[in-house]
C-alpha cells in the first residue's frame, strides 16, 4: 500500500511538475504559412484587415493619393468585394482622412477613426450610425484599440502636457464605451521623442491584449505596457536591423523626406504572451518584425517578415499583404 | 496740502481716464466698424432666410433681440486649440448679458452639434450646417471665423480667424467688449 502510495505521489509530483514547466516555457516565435488568399482589390493598398467572425474580412485603405481612393470595405471568405462602408467626405458618415478601424465582436459594429477628429460607427450593411467628436479634450486621433470586456476604448493622439504639441503630449486616452466620455491619459510620449524633434513623425499606435495595453510611439525604438490603473512600463526593442536610435530630424525638410530609408515602427500587436511590432522601410518595401514577451524579453528579433503585417486574428494567425496585379494578395501564418 | 485737495486731485484724474479710455474706444469702434482691417465690410442678412435641408431657418431671429451678437463658425476638424475658443466664447456670454452668441458647426450633424454644446457646456447654441451649405453662401476666409456684427443693420462689425494662444482669444474678448462699450456710448452720448 506504501509503495503504490509513493508511486502515486511521484506521479503526482512529475506530472503537475511538467505543466508548471510548460506555463513557465519560453515562449517562442515562428511563422508557418496557413494559406493565401487573393482579395478582389484591384486598385489601392490595404493598411489593415481585420478577420471577421463569418470568415470574411474587413479592410482600411488610407490611400491619401488621391484622397478620394481611402475606403473601408468587406470582403467576403472567398475574397470577393461585398461593399463599402463610408466613404470620403466632411459630412457625418464620410471620413476626411481615413487612419485606422476596430471591430467590435459583441455589437457587429465598425468603428472608423478620421484623423481630423471623428469616430464613426457603422454596422456590417454599411450603415452609418452614430459618430463621436473628439474635442475635449481635442486632439487628432490615430490609433483605436477596443477593450470590450471593461466597456472602454483607447485612442492615441497628441494632447499636449503644456501648449505646444512637440513640447511633449499625453499619447494614449481612455473613454468610456457606453457613454464615449473622456476618462482620463494614460501615458506621455518619450522625452527623447521631444528632445530629438520627432513630432513631425511621430505615430502612436496600440493594441489591447487580455494583459494590459501596449503602445508604440515611433520613430522611438521602445514598446509601452500600459496596465490601466496599475502603471506603465516602456521596454526598448533592440533589433540589430532596425539601425540604431535615428538622430535629431530637421523638421524643415520637407514630410516626405524626414526618416526616409530607415526603419519605423508600424504596427503593434500583442496577445496574452507576445508583443509583436512590425517596422517598415519608410519610402521602401522592406519589412521586419521584432516580438518581445509583454514583460520586454527579446523573443525574435529582426524577423524577416514575409509581407507588410496588416492584422492579426484572434487566433495566434498574423495576415500579411501585398499587391500583385490587379489583386491584393494575402498570407496568412500561424506563430 | 490737505486731504481735500488730494480727494479732488483724485477726482480730477478718475474724470480724465474715463474721458481719455471712452476716446479711444470710440476711436477704435469707428476703425472697426468703418474699416475693418483688410476686409470690407459685409452683411449678414442673407443668413436670415437661410434654410436648413429639412426646412427650418436657424437664423430667421438674427438681430431681432437687439443685442449684438457673436457668430462662430467652425468646423469639427478644425485647430482643437482653436475649437477651445467656444469656451471663451461661453465666458463672454455670462460676463455680458447683452452680448449674444452662435455657433455654426460645418459639417456637424445635429447629434454632433448636441455633443459640442455639452463638451463645453455651453449655454448658447450650435447650429449644425450638415452639408456645408452655411459655409459656401457666406465663404468665410478660413475657420474657426468669428464675426461680431450689429443687431440692427446686421453689418459686420469685426471680424476674426483662429485664435489659438490663450491671449489671442482673451483679446477677441476684451476687443468685443469695448466695442460694445463703444456702441452703448454711440446710442446713448449722455452717459
Amino acid at each position: 500500500m506504501k509503495k503504490i502510495l509513493y508511486l502515486a505521489w511521484l506521479v503526482a509530483t512529475f506530472s503537475s511538475g511538467t505543466m508548471v514547466a510548460q506555463k513557465n516555457a519560453a515562449p517562442s516565435f515562428h511563422l508557418k504559412l496557413v494559406r493565401v488568399l487573393d482579395l478582389a482589390k484591384p486598385s489601392g493598398n490595404i493598411d489593415q484587415l481585420i478577420p471577421l467572425p463569418d470568415g470574411g474580412f474587413l479592410t482600411r485603405d488610407s490611400t491619401y493619393n488621391p484622397l478620394q481612393s481611402q475606403v473601408v470595405e468587406v470582403y467576403g471568405p472567398s475574397g470577393n468585394l461585398i461593399r463599402k462602408i463610408g466613404s470620403y467626405g466632411q459630412e457625418p458618415g464620410h471620413y476626411y482622412a481615413l487612419k485606422e478601424i476596430a471591430f467590435s465582436y459583441q455589437h457587429n459594429v465598425v468603428w472608423v477613426v478620421d484623423m481630423l477628429g471623428r469616430i464613426s460607427r457603422f454596422n456590417l450593411s454599411g450603415k452609418f450610425l452614430d459618430s463621436v467628436l473628439i474635442q475635449k479634450p481635442g486632439f487628432h486621433p490615430y490609433g483605436i484599440a477596443l477593450n470590450e470586456d471593461q466597456g472602454r476604448y483607447y485612442l492615441t493622439g497628441c494632447v499636449a502636457l503644456k501648449f505646444y504639441l512637440n513640447d511633449g503630449c499625453k499619447m494614449v486616452h481612455e473613454y468610456d464605451s457606453s457613454t464615449d466620455k473622456y476618462l482620463r491619459s494614460l501615458a506621455e510620449n518619450d522625452p527623447d521623442a521631444v528632445k530629438r524633434e520627432y513630432f513631425s513623425v511621430e505615430d502612436y499606435q496600440l493594441t489591447a491584449a487580455p494583459s494590459g495595453l501596449y503602445a508604440v510611439d515611433a520613430p522611438m525604438r521602445k514598446f509601452w505596457k500600459i496596465v490601466p490603473n496599475r502603471g506603465i512600463e516602456a521596454f526598448p526593442v533592440l533589433g540589430k536591423q532596425l539601425g540604431g536610435d535615428i538622430p535629431e530630424l530637421d523638421p524643415r525638410k520637407p514630410a516626405a523626406e524626414i526618416a526616409r530609408g530607415q526603419y519605423l515602427f508600424e504596427n503593434i500587436f500583442a496577445d496574452d504572451r507576445l508583443v509583436i511590432i512590425s517596422a517598415g522601410v519608410k519610402g521602401g518595401g522592406k519589412y521586419l518584425l521584432e516580438v518581445l514577451s509583454a514583460n520586454g524579453k527579446p523573443i525574435a528579433l529582426d524577423v524577416n517578415s514575409p509581407g507588410r503585417l496588416i492584422g492579426k486574428s484572434r487566433y495566434r494567425t498574423l495576415w500579411f499583404g501585398e499587391r500583385q496585379g490587379d489583386k491584393f494578395r494575402l498570407a496568412e501564418y500561424s506563430y | 496740502m490737505s486731504s481735500k485737495h488730494i480727494y479732488a486731485m483724485c477726482a480730477l484724474a478718475l474724470i480724465g481716464m474715463n474721458v481719455w479710455s471712452l476716446t479711444v474706444v470710440r476711436k477704435l469702434y469707428h476703425q472697426e466698424a468703418l474699416q475693418p482691417p483688410g476686409v470690407q465690410t459685409r452683411s449678414l442678412s442673407a443668413l436670415r432666410e437661410f434654410q436648413l435641408k429639412d426646412g427650418s431657418r436657424p437664423l430667421s431671429d438674427l438681430g431681432a433681440t437687439g443685442h449684438f451678437t457673436v457668430l462662430y463658425f467652425f468646423t469639427p476638424f478644425d485647430c482643437p486649440t482653436a475649437i477651445e475658443e467656444l469656451a471663451e466664447l461661453e465666458a463672454l456670454r455670462r460676463e455680458q448679458p447683452k452680448i449674444e452668441v452662435r455657433a455654426v458647426s460645418i459639417y456637424a450633424s445635429p447629434e454632433e452639434a448636441r455633443q459640442t454644446e455639452k463638451n463645453f457646456h455651453l449655454g448658447f447654441r450650435v447650429i449644425a450646417d450638415t452639408e456645408g451649405r452655411m459655409k459656401k453662401l457666406m465663404k468665410p476666409p478660413q475657420t474657426p471665423w468669428k464675426v461680431f456684427y450689429d443687431p440692427k443693420t446686421l453689418h459686420v462689425i469685426m471680424e476674426d480667424g483662429p485664435s489659438v494662444a490663450s491671449e489671442e482669444k482673451k483679446s477677441f474678448h476684451n476687443r468685443i467688449v469695448y466695442l460694445l462699450r463703444a456702441a452703448r456710448q454711440e446710442a446713448e452720448p449722455h452717459r
